[in-house]
């Protein structure tokens, strides 16, 4: 059955032409200079990876939230975990029309990201909620960071779109935090 | 694969190890439960790539005049999300860990991951075209294993997705006969 592949998962499109190579940063049809864009590409790929990484731990806690019938849990999760991605989308479009390459490979996903994945064990509901708030605000913080390097480089747009989001990121953590007070999550399902 | 750091809670917060079975209230002897969860696995581990594989195609190609690939593309990636999510809740209900993560991801692969780069239009949806064949074949194995041992809520759930999947697949052979993508575009 499964064997552990120890060949190399990530491989290059065969015979395919190269448009735009990973790490490079081409003219953007928005005129910002070019070594400001790449400025803000870089922070926006980090943004990208930890919304990218976000959007799969909430996923995962979803699952299985779901399946123990923590109702209530499992719809926030998957409201949640669908923003997350909605906001991965919009970061990896703002980077494109920068003229950078979003990160879409696991290593490259993994270079970036200040919001870790977790271990792929199953862990209780508190654990897994502790963990996805921790994720929120490593994920705030870094945008909330970006929002400066966006205003010192003049990119309004970019300003506009991570302030736009952190404030639903914001509500989305909060909204854990409240079950994580909630007590029958403190007496934990163990 | 580089090794991730990966979030660990801790053996207090630990209910189940990865690649584990425990017994399932399905009425479904674990060893049964257990080739079933091995498929879906698989299952999961593919739509994840593919998955990514379409976002990363839509992501890149935005803003090149090819607006109804980019939003068959997200549609596309929005309905193998949602095979992803049933199919997942289904592993765990048989009392298995669904793939979560690079580890499992891997240990399951029936796929390759398409490299950092931006390739042109056509060699990548072409791309998407073989992850989408093989995974459809995949599919239409483990409803026959599902059968084979008698658990007919996953041979409902896979039949369901195994058409949505095909119809996609046969859509972007339609993207690739097209004309307008016959030409390459730069």
């Amino acid at each position: 059955m499964a064997e552990p592949r120890t060949g190399r998962l990530v491989r290059e499109l065969e015979g395919a032409a190269v448009r735009q190579q990973w790490g490079t940063i081409t003219e953007n049809a928005v005129r910002l200079d070019r070594d400001d864009a790449e400025r803000m590409v870089e922070a926006l790929n980090a943004d990208h990876a930890g919304a990218f990484n976000l959007f799969y731990v909430l996923r995962k806690h979803y699952w299985t939230a779901e399946g123990a019938e923590h109702e209530d849990v499992a719809d926030m999760l998957k409201e949640q975990y669908e923003r997350a991605r909605e906001l991965n989308d919009d970061l990896a479009e703002r980077i494109t029309t920068l003229g950078g390459v979003p990160a879409s490979t696991p290593p490259t996903l993994q270079e970036y990201a200040p919001v870790h994945l977790e271990a792929e064990h199953h862990f209780d509901l508190r654990a897994s909620l502790e963990g996805d708030l921790e994720a929120y605000a490593t994920l705030v913080a870094s945008m909330r960071e970006h929002v400066g390097l966006a205003k010192e480089l003049g990119d309004e747009a970019t300003v506009e779109l991570l302030q736009d989001r952190l404030e639903a990121l914001e509500d989305d953590a909060s909204d854990i935090e409240d079950f994580l007070a909630d007590d029958t999550l403190v007496e934990g399902s163990r | 694969m580089s090794a991730p750091h990966l979030r660990n809670p801790g053996d207090d917060a630990l209910r189940q190890e990865w690649d584990t079975i425990v017994d399932n209230e399905l009425r479904l002897d674990r060893e049964a439960a257990a080739r079933v969860v091995e498929a879906l696995n698989a299952d999961l581990s593919g739509l994840y790539i593919l998955f990514n594989q379409l976002r990363k195609h839509y992501w890149t190609l935005e803003g090149r005049e090819v607006r109804p690939v980019v939003e068959f593309l997200e549609n596309a990636a929005d309905r193998l999300s949602e095979a992803t999510d049933e199919i997942a809740i289904r592993v765990h209900a048989l009392g298995g860990v669904p793939v979560n993560g690079p580890m499992g991801i891997r240990q399951h692969a029936p796929i390759t991951i398409e490299g950092a780069d931006v390739y042109a239009l056509r060699p990548s949806l072409e791309h998407d075209l073989e992850a989408y064949a093989i995974l459809v074949a995949q599919l239409r194995d483990h409803v026959a294993l599902a059968q084979e041992i008698g658990d007919e809520t996953t041979v409902e759930i896979l039949r369901g997705h195994l058409r949505t999947i095909e119809t996609d697949a046969h859509d972007v052979e339609k993207f690739l006969a097209d004309d307008t993508l016959v030409r390459t575009d730069d």
